[in-house]
């Protein structure tokens, strides 16, 4: 029994050293690479140099370049580098995993498992079964409403409750054509309640912008009252003091995913590999989690007070809805909306 | 293109014979060709090529099918017309009264407004948009709030998320293109004609309005045409104000054809009608110009004097106060709140007071600060290699040097046709891939930058040369002077002020260029301007009236070094 135990001590020991000696040269490498560029859609652009800054701390060798846009403007970014050969993007992070199902079967996109996946909670692990894209951060989409203008109790409890004409000209919105987190809303909201829900909305003269978090700043300033968008962001701007609640709708939270893979061509194809490590590594998922997200791994520290996704109703996307929901929901949108 | 073609000289006798054909002025023609094919015609023959190509190469006009197959696409076309078409003539209303009375009378405060407007023009369009979001949105806005609560009744005085709040914010920040001009061609009139009209007992407007605005038509409508174009090529404000007021124009639309799946043979497709339209215009500018062909400044130097108004002086400097205070000092002030915010709708108040904004933009973040330096490197370059191009090319032409010279000017002014974003596809097309292989230099932005803000230095420069006579340089070529001679002794100091207002008119439009930078740049070569869109992509209006403040503050510095440089001459009157 002894005997048995120690050997195991001795396998486990020299499996952790030759993973730390793997992580060793990965890093080694990706120094002697130099530069990252990231292309990003997940996290805000304040988070994104926040987590880039962070990884710069850490390996002052590597200089990470941030490109950060809403996910059809960076994909369609992506898209131009491809069409014209250019190779820039090592890493690309979105928040439509259909961009992803499509770059994979074009194969332009690299297997690779991080190291760290198995850390993460289950919920989070094998995306992409076979290890081309994994999921980096998430988050929920919820409804938010200003607390000067709106009393808790007439706040809408649901996203049904955003079609009450009480809400006419009050409501704010961003747009599927640029936002993967309105992509997704789409098509949930199609689900529960067919296309006639855009049409309603569209009745109740929603105020549009473009990334989901613009309808955070139509609160912010009063502009509007109420609207669907990130939860990260109404944690971020409620500690700076601004007036806005989260409310978890009664027919189901969206629980959002940051998505990212590495590229088939990537100049800097180390320095990826570590990104990744270290993106859904213990630090990078604490901003996640600091910044208003969930957590993805046990690991993380959850600040007192915050709600959880499974402590809510919650509607977690599946991979092959959003292949064919997100574009069908933009062009619906833009016949909706005019553009 | 018989006429130039090079014939071997029949008896060659020595080395120079053999250059005979290549006489200085041909020789500039071609090398000015070569660099405007490189610039304009393989660009924009990428973006006719892959309109009539599908994504496998095979000939179709199917693109075009699909570009105008659909109400939506149609509509929004329709917009940017009507677009351009008011903001066109919001403008003209703006500028040409300002510019006859800085130029022709004696308004007091000229200074003042002169520098208003160069305010409004250093000032981006989507910074402006911002600015008018803040003050006009319909329920935040700070006029409206102050309405509210001055009158007690609940209705929005103004709504920038309409067509016409979109026009107004538009015609805001073109105006100054069009006072440039019409200011530079009013400056350039002698008194001696309204004279002549006073002496015959015409009152002040009479002469105004039958004299003095006549001799400018043909720059007056040339600034017009250009605000026109101006109007369907802008892209951040029709974002920023279009998208929640559900109103696409052409460059949003182009925006979504790029995005996934993205067709560039549709939108190639779709901006062809616009080109055509601009074909059209300019012929048009041509045609009004070249029946009023006036030169008004010849060897001979005239007298201008300032008209006096009398009291209604006053009432002209009010309404060019007026046109300032709504483009710039206002949103400026709601821009400076924001900046120095916490949180900008919680309103004026010391505890809402920071300077964390700028700090977090120039220290924290990992790219802004490049993005500060690559927009004033990008621009400089820009502005240098536009000024220098468009005055040869504009002399060639002028002069009519060479036969088929009148070409380089179409092409010169041809980049206004095409919208920045396809002109950013088309330089992307072209260049992006090897053998040049520019896409993510610095280079490629400079030389996008340049062809797109070639129209606006061209007809500055064409404008000036069709007020000089040629009499002058004769006098040069007599004495046995060179063409370059002519032009860099000659026709360069006579045209310093001009040029020096172009050239910063090209440094400060391409310090804001949004629309090419946007599809061009890479992580090292973001500006300042694409920065800022990407902050209101999120609405985080605090941290981007930061970096706009200091992208509006950093070019008012570059102007201020403009002014010690060129002297008091520089765009202003010269008494």
């Amino acid at each position: 029994m002894g005997r048995t135990f120690a050997l195991a001590m001795v396998f486990l020991s020299f499996a952790l050293s030759t993973a730390k000696a793997d992580m060793k040269e990965l890093e080694a490498k990706a120094a002697a690479e130099k530069e990252i560029t990231w292309y990003v859609s997940y996290p805000s652009a304040e988070d994104a140099e926040l987590t880039a800054r962070l990884f710069m701390q850490r390996y002052p060798a590597i200089k990470v370049n941030v490109v950060r846009a809403t996910a059809q403007v960076i994909y369609q970014r992506l898209q131009q580098d491809i069409k014209n050969g250019v190779r820039n993007c090592d890493v690309f992070e979105t928040t439509d995993v259909g961009h992803y199902v499509d770059l994979k079967k074009r194969k332009l996109v690299a297997k690779y498992t991080p190291e760290a996946s198995k850390d993460l909670y289950p919920d989070f692990r094998d995306l992409d079964p076979e290890g081309y894209f994994h999921i980096i951060g998430s988050s929920m989409m919820t409804l938010m409403y200003n607390t000067k203008l709106v009393k808790a109790d007439d706040a809408p409890k649901s996203w049904k409750d955003l079609l009450d004409p009480k809400w006419k000209g009050k409501v704010s919105t961003g747009s599927p054509a640029y936002s993967g987190f309105l992509g997704v809303w789409v098509v949930y909201m199609k689900q529960l309640y067919g296309w006639e829900y855009l049409d309603k909305f569209k009745a109740n003269n929603p105020l549009i912008g473009r990334s989901s978090i613009d309808p955070t700043t139509h609160l912010n300033s009063g502009e509007r009252q109420v609207a669907g968008g990130p939860a990260a962001i109404v944690e971020q701007l409620k500690a700076k003091g601004a007036p806005l609640e989260i409310v978890y709708p009664t027919d189901g939270s969206l629980l959002m995913f940051g998505v990212a893979g590495i590229l088939a061509n990537a100049p800097h194809p180390n320095a990826a590999r570590l990104w990744m490590e270290f993106r859904i590594g213990k630090e990078s998922n604490q901003i996640g989690i600091d910044r208003g997200g969930e957590s993805l791994r046990p690991d993380g520290v959850i600040p007192a007070g915050r709600t959880e996704f499974r402590a809510v109703k919650y509607y977690r996307p599946k991979v092959d809805e959003l292949v064919k929901g997100v574009p069908e929901a933009i062009e619906r949108w833009r016949d909706t909306f005019g553009g | 293109m018989s006429d130039i073609t090079l014939k071997p000289a029949p008896a060659p006798r020595g080395r120079l014979a053999n250059l005979a054909p290549l006489e200085p002025g041909r020789l500039l023609w071609f090398g000015l060709a070569a660099v405007m094919i490189f610039l304009v015609v393989y660009p924009l023959w990428q973006i006719v090529s892959v309109s009539l190509h599908d994504s496998d190469g095979n000939f179709t006009f199917e693109n075009y099918a699909k570009a105008f197959g659909r109400a939506r696409y149609i509509q929004s076309f329709t917009n940017s017309l009507w677009l351009g078409v008011c903001a066109c003539v919001l403008s003209l209303c703006f500028a040409v009264p300002i510019s006859w009375g800085l130029a022709r009378t004696d308004m007091p405060g000229k200074r003042f407004v002169w520098l208003g407007v160069i305010g409004a023009y250093v000032m981006p369009p989507f910074m402006g948009a911002i600015g008018w979001i803040l003050l006009a949105g319909p329920n935040a806005g700070w006029l409206n709030r102050i309405f509210r609560s001055l009158s007690g009744m609940d209705v929005a005085l103004f709504d920038i998320y309409t067509f016409s709040g979109l026009v107004f914010v538009v015609a805001l920040y073109s105006f100054p293109l069009v006072f440039v001009f019409v200011n530079a061609a009013l400056e350039l009139v002698s008194s001696e004609m309204e004279d002549a009209g006073a002496i015959l007992g015409a009152s002040i407007w009479h002469v105004a309005r039958r004299i003095t605005i006549p001799i400018v038509l043909p720059t007056i409508i040339g600034a017009g045409i250009i605000v026109f174009l101006e109007a369907v090529s802008l892209f951040g404000a029709p974002a920023l104000l279009g998208t929640p007021a559900r109103i696409s124009v052409v460059t949003t639309t182009l925006f979504e054809f790029f995005s996934n799946p993205v067709r560039v043979e549709v939108a190639a497709a779709y901006s062809m009608p616009l080109l055509l339209i601009t074909v059209i215009l300019f012929l048009l500018q041509y045609w009004v110009i070249r029946r009023r062909g006036y030169v008004t400044q010849t060897g001979k130097g005239g007298e201008r004097r300032m008209m006096k108004l009398g009291p209604w002086r006053w009432a002209v400097f009010a309404y060019g106060f007026g046109v300032i205070f709504l483009a710039v000092i206002l949103p400026l002030i709601i821009i400076v709140q924001a900046a120095l915010s916490k949180a900008w709708g919680q309103g004026f108040s010391f505890d809402n007071l920071t300077l964390n904004n700028f700090r977090y933009i120039l220290f924290e973040h990992s790219t802004a600060g490049q993005t500060v330096i690559n927009s004033a490197m990008f621009s400089f370059w820009t502005a240098t290699l536009a000024v220098t191009l468009t005055l040869l090319i504009a002399y060639i032409v002028n002069r009519k040097l060479v036969p088929f010279s009148s070409v380089l000017g179409f092409l010169a002014v041809t980049p206004f046709v095409i919208p920045g974003i396809v002109l950013a596809i088309g330089f992307y097309a072209a260049y992006a891939p090897p053998p040049l292989a520019l896409y993510g230099t610095g280079l490629i932005m400079v030389l996008s930058f340049t062809t797109r803000f070639m129209p606006v230095a061209y007809i500055n420069a064409a404008s000036g040369m069709r007020s000089l006579h040629p009499e002058m340089e004769e006098a040069v070529r007599i004495l046995g002077g060179s063409r370059m001679t002519a032009i860099r002794r000659v026709i360069a100091p006579l045209l310093k002020r001009s040029l020096a207002g172009a050239w910063l008119i090209v440094f400060i439009g391409a310090t804001r260029e949004l629309s090419t930078a946007i599809f061009l740049y890479v992580g090292a070569t973001r500006t300042m301007s694409i920065m800022i869109y990407d902050l209101s992509e999120e609405g985080r209006f605090e941290h981007l009236s930061a970096l706009g403040l200091v992208l509006v503050v950093a070019t008012m510095a570059f102007v201020a070094i403009g002014f010690r440089v060129v002297g008091r001459d520089f765009m202003l009157k010269r008494s």
